[in-house]
C-alpha cells in the first residue's frame, strides 16, 4: 500500500479505472450480446467496459512516461471519512426502529465531530434544533410517513413477546394511515 | 402572432400567486447557495428534489430553475465582497471585483453585476423564447439515429469544454454512462449488475447518487481544507452607477452576453465556461485592459453577464431536446421525469403551460433577484458568518432526509453513502464528477436509440452517416474533438483554464 501511495496519483487512478472496466466486464459476461443487429443487453455493456479498460491503460502509460510531477494524494481524512459516512449508514439502519427526531440527533452530532472546529456547546444545540426543525418540516408540513420517535423507544417493544403483539398493531396502522396523507399530499 | 399567445399564457401560468411564491423561494434559496461556499446548486437542487414531488410540476420546475439562476447572484456578491466565490462561475468575478471592493467601490462593483446579470437574463430569455419553439420543431423530426449523434456531440462537447485533463473527462463519461446501465433492460427485462437485489431493478436512484457525489463527497473534500473564516466586511454603500461607469460596461456587458449565451447552449457549457471566456476575451480586447486585476470594472461586467446569460441558454438543449448540457439541467430532467413529464421536443406541443410558464417566471425572477439583491446585501453577508463547522452537518442531516424520501425507502440512504465515498475517491484521484452525471442520465438513451437504430438499419452502422443530419451532428463532434486534441489549441485552453 505504501509503494503504491508513492507512485503518481495518475497511475493509481489509471489502475482504479481498468479494474472498474473490468469489474463489470465479468459482471456482464453471462448477458446476452446478441449481434449489432439485434443488440441483447450485454452488447453496449461489453462495449463500455472495454472502452474503459483502454481508457485505464492509457491514463497508466501516460502517467508512467511523463515525469512524477503531480503532488499525490495529500492525506487522508480518515476521521471524517468515517464519521460522515458510517453517520450515514447508521442513518439509514436505525431510521425505521428510532423514528426520525432521534435519529437526526444522532446524525448531526455524529457528523458535526468530522470538522475540527468541533465543540459540545455549539453541536449539542445545533443536533437539537435541527432534528425539531426537520421533524416539523417533514413530518408535519410535507407529511413523509416515518414516525417522530420509533418503536424501539416504547418500552412494550423491549418487553415479553406478549405485550409486543398488542403494540405492533398501531405502528402499522400510522404508517398506513400516514402513507395515506402522502398519497393525498402528491396528488 | 401566435408568439404573444404562448407568452400571454407563459405570463398567465407564471404570475399566478403560487407560482410567483414559488419562484420567489427559489431564487432566495439560490442566492442563499449561492453565498455559501461549500454548499452548490447541484447539491440544493438534488435536496429539494423530493420536496417537489408534491408540488404541480410547473411549480416544482419554477422553484428548481429560481435556484440555479439564482445562485449565480448570489455566488457573485461574495465573490466581490470578501473574495470568496460562492460558486465557480464567479471565480473570476472576484479577481476584479474584490481589487473594486477594496479601494471602496464595492457598490458600484454589486450594482453593475447585478445590472449586468439582468441585461443579459432578458436577452438570453429572449434567445430562449425565440429558438426553442422551432427547435423543438426540428426535434421533432428525429429519428434514432439522429438522436444517437446528437447525444454523441453533446458528450463529446463536455468532456471538450471541461476544464482538466480530457482523457480524464472522458473516462468520467463512460463510467457514467455504466452506472447508467444497472437495473432492467428495456428492451428484454433481463437485469443488469443489480446482484440480485430487487431495490436496483429500477436502476441506481439518480437523486441518492447525486446527493452522494455532489453532497457528501463534496464536504469530505471541504473538511480537507478547513479553515476558520473570519468576515470582515465594510458597509456598502452608494450602489448607483456614474455616467462614465455606465459608458464603460456597456461593451462589456453586450459581449459577455453574446459570448454567454452561445457558451449556455453547448452542453457541457453553461454558466462557468461562459464567465471564463468572457473574462479572457475582454482582458484581450478591453481598452482598459492594463487596468485588469486590479479593479477594472469591464473584468465585473463581462464575466457576470456571461454567467447568467448561459445559465438561462442551457435550459434551451434541456426543453426543446431533452438532453441536459450540464448536471443542473440532468437534475432538472430528473424532475420532469418523476413528475410524469416525459423530457423532448414534445414539452412544448404538449405541456404548453410548463413550458412557456417556466420561461417567463425565468425573467420574474430575474427582476426578483435586482430588486432582491440589493437591498439584501447585508443580510447575505451576515449568512457568510455561519461557519462551515455548523453548516455541513445540516446539509448532511438534509441530504439523509431527502434520500430517504425519494422512494420512502432506505436503501438509497445507502446508495448516497456509497456514492459519498465514490466521490471522494473520484476527487482525489483529479477526477472531475460532473461528466459523470450527464454519462449517467444519457446513458439509457444512448443505448435505447443506438439499439433501435442499428434495427431501423439491419445491423449496419451506416445508418448515422446516410442520414444528413445524424452525419451533421457526428461531424461537428469529431471537429470539436479533433480541434481540441491539436497541440496549440491544447496549450491554449490550458492557459485559459489556469487564470
Amino acid at each position: 500500500m505504501a509503494a503504491m501511495m508513492e507512485k503518481p496519483r495518475d497511475v493509481v487512478s489509471g489502475v482504479v479505472v481498468m479494474a472498474i472496466g473490468a469489474g463489470f466486464l465479468l459482471n456482464g459476461l453471462e448477458l446476452e450480446r446478441g449481434s449489432s443487429f439485434r443488440m441483447g443487453p450485454g452488447y453496449f455493456p461489453t462495449v463500455l467496459s472495454v472502452l474503459m479498460i483502454g481508457l485505464g491503460m492509457l491514463i497508466t502509460i501516460l502517467a508512467i512516461r511523463k515525469p512524477a510531477t503531480d503532488s499525490g494524494f495529500g492525506g487522508l481524512p480518515w476521521k471524517g471519512l468515517a464519521l460522515i459516512i458510517g453517520a450515514t449508514v447508521l442513518f439509514g439502519f436505525t431510521l425505521r426502529g428510532l423514528g426520525l427526531a432521534p435519529v437526526l440527533a444522532i446524525t448531526v452530532l455524529a457528523t458535526a465531530w468530522a470538522s475540527r472546529y468541533a465543540t459540545l456547546r455549539a453541536s449539542v444545540p445545533l443536533a437539537l434544533g435541527l432534528a425539531a426543525f426537520c421533524a416539523f418540516l417533514f413530518i408535519k408540513l410535507l407529511g413523509l410517513p416515518l414516525p417522530l420517535t420509533g418503536p424501539w423507544l416504547t418500552a412494550s417493544y423491549w418487553s415479553p413477546p406478549e405485550t409486543t403483539s398488542s403494540v405492533t398493531v398501531p405502528v402499522e396502522e400510522a404508517a398506513t394511515s400516514s402513507d395515506a396523507t402522502r398519497a393525498v399530499a402528491t396528488r | 402572432m401566435e408568439l404573444l399567445g404562448d407568452l400571454g399564457l407563459g405570463f398567465a401560468t407564471a404570475l399566478s400567486p403560487y407560482n410567483l411564491l414559488y419562484c420567489f423561494i427559489g431564487v432566495l434559496l439560490g442566492t442563499a447557495v449561492g453565498v455559501l461556499p461549500g454548499l452548490g446548486p447541484v447539491a440544493t437542487i438534488a435536496m429539494l428534489l423530493p420536496i417537489t414531488f408534491g408540488l404541480p410540476p410547473v411549480s416544482a420546475l419554477i422553484m428548481l430553475a429560481g435556484i440555479y439562476y439564482g445562485a449565480q447572484y448570489g455566488g457573485s456578491t461574495t465573490a466581490i465582497l470578501i473574495n470568496l466565490p460562492g460558486e465557480s462561475s464567479s471565480v473570476v468575478t472576484a479577481i476584479d471585483g474584490y481589487q473594486m471592493a477594496k479601494q471602496g467601490r464595492a457598490g458600484p462593483a454589486l450594482a453593475t453585476a447585478a445590472l449586468g446579470s439582468f441585461f443579459a437574463g432578458t436577452v438570453a430569455t429572449f434567445l430562449l423564447v425565440l429558438a426553442a419553439p422551432p427547435l423543438a420543431e426540428v426535434a421533432l423530426k428525429f429519428g434514432p439515429a439522429e438522436y444517437f449523434s446528437l447525444m454523441v456531440l453533446g458528450l463529446v462537447a463536455s468532456v471538450a469544454l471541461a476544464s482538466g485533463s480530457l482523457l480524464k473527462a472522458f473516462t468520467m463519461i463512460v463510467l457514467g454512462l455504466l452506472l447508467g446501465l444497472v437495473g432492467s433492460d428495456v428492451e428484454t427485462g433481463t437485469q443488469r449488475f443489480t446482484f440480485d437485489m430487487p431495490e436496483l431493478a429500477d436502476g441506481l436512484n439518480f437523486v441518492a447518487l447525486s446527493m452522494g457525489v455532489f453532497g457528501l463527497g463534496e464536504i469530505l473534500r471541504n473538511l480537507e481544507h478547513e479553515h476558520s473564516r473570519s468576515v470582515m466586511v465594510k458597509h456598502v454603500s452608494g450602489l448607483m452607477l456614474s455616467k462614465a461607469d455606465f459608458k464603460r460596461i456597456i461593451g462589456p456587458v453586450l459581449r459577455g452576453t453574446g459570448l454567454g449565451s452561445v457558451l449556455g447552449i453547448l452542453p457541457g457549457g453553461g454558466a462557468m465556461l461562459a464567465s471564463f471566456a468572457a473574462y479572457t476575451m475582454e482582458k484581450k480586447i478591453s481598452p482598459n485592459r492594463a487596468q485588469f486585476g486590479k479593479g477594472a470594472i469591464e473584468g465585473v461586467a463581462a464575466p457576470e453577464s456571461a454567467n447568467n446569460a448561459g445559465a438561462q441558454t442551457s435550459f434551451i438543449p434541456m426543453l426543446t431536446l431533452g438532453i441536459p448540457s450540464n448536471p443542473v439541467m440532468a437534475l432538472m430532467i430528473g424532475a420532469m421525469i418523476i413528475q410524469g413529464i416525459t423530457p423532448g421536443p414534445n414539452v412544448v406541443t404538449d405541456e404548453p403551460e410548463l413550458f412557456w410558464g417556466m420561461i417567463v417566471s425565468m425573467w420574474i425572477g430575474n427582476l426578483m433577484l435586482v430588486l432582491l439583491n440589493l437591498p439584501l446585501i447585508g443580510l447575505w453577508v451576515r449568512m457568510l458568518t455561519i461557519p462551515y463547522h455548523l453548516l455541513f452537518p445540516a446539509i448532511i442531516a438534509f441530504c439523509c432526509i431527502g434520500a430517504f424520501s425519494v422512494n420512502n425507502s432506505v436503501f438509497d440512504v445507502f446508495i448516497m453513502a456509497v456514492f459519498g465515498v465514490v466521490g471522494y475517491t473520484l476527487i482525489k484521484l483529479d477526477f472531475e464528477p460532473a461528466p459523470l452525471l450527464l454519462g449517467f442520465v444519457l446513458g439509457p438513451m444512448l443505448e435505447e436509440n443506438l439499439r433501435r437504430a442499428m434495427l431501423l438499419s439491419r445491423g449496419s452502422p451506416m445508418v448515422f452517416i446516410t442520414h444528413p443530419l445524424s452525419l451533421g451532428l457526428l461531424l461537428v463532434a469529431a471537429a470539436l474533438l479533433l480541434i481540441v486534441v491539436l497541440p496549440s489549441v491544447r496549450s491554449k485552453r490550458e492557459e485559459a483554464f489556469s487564470e
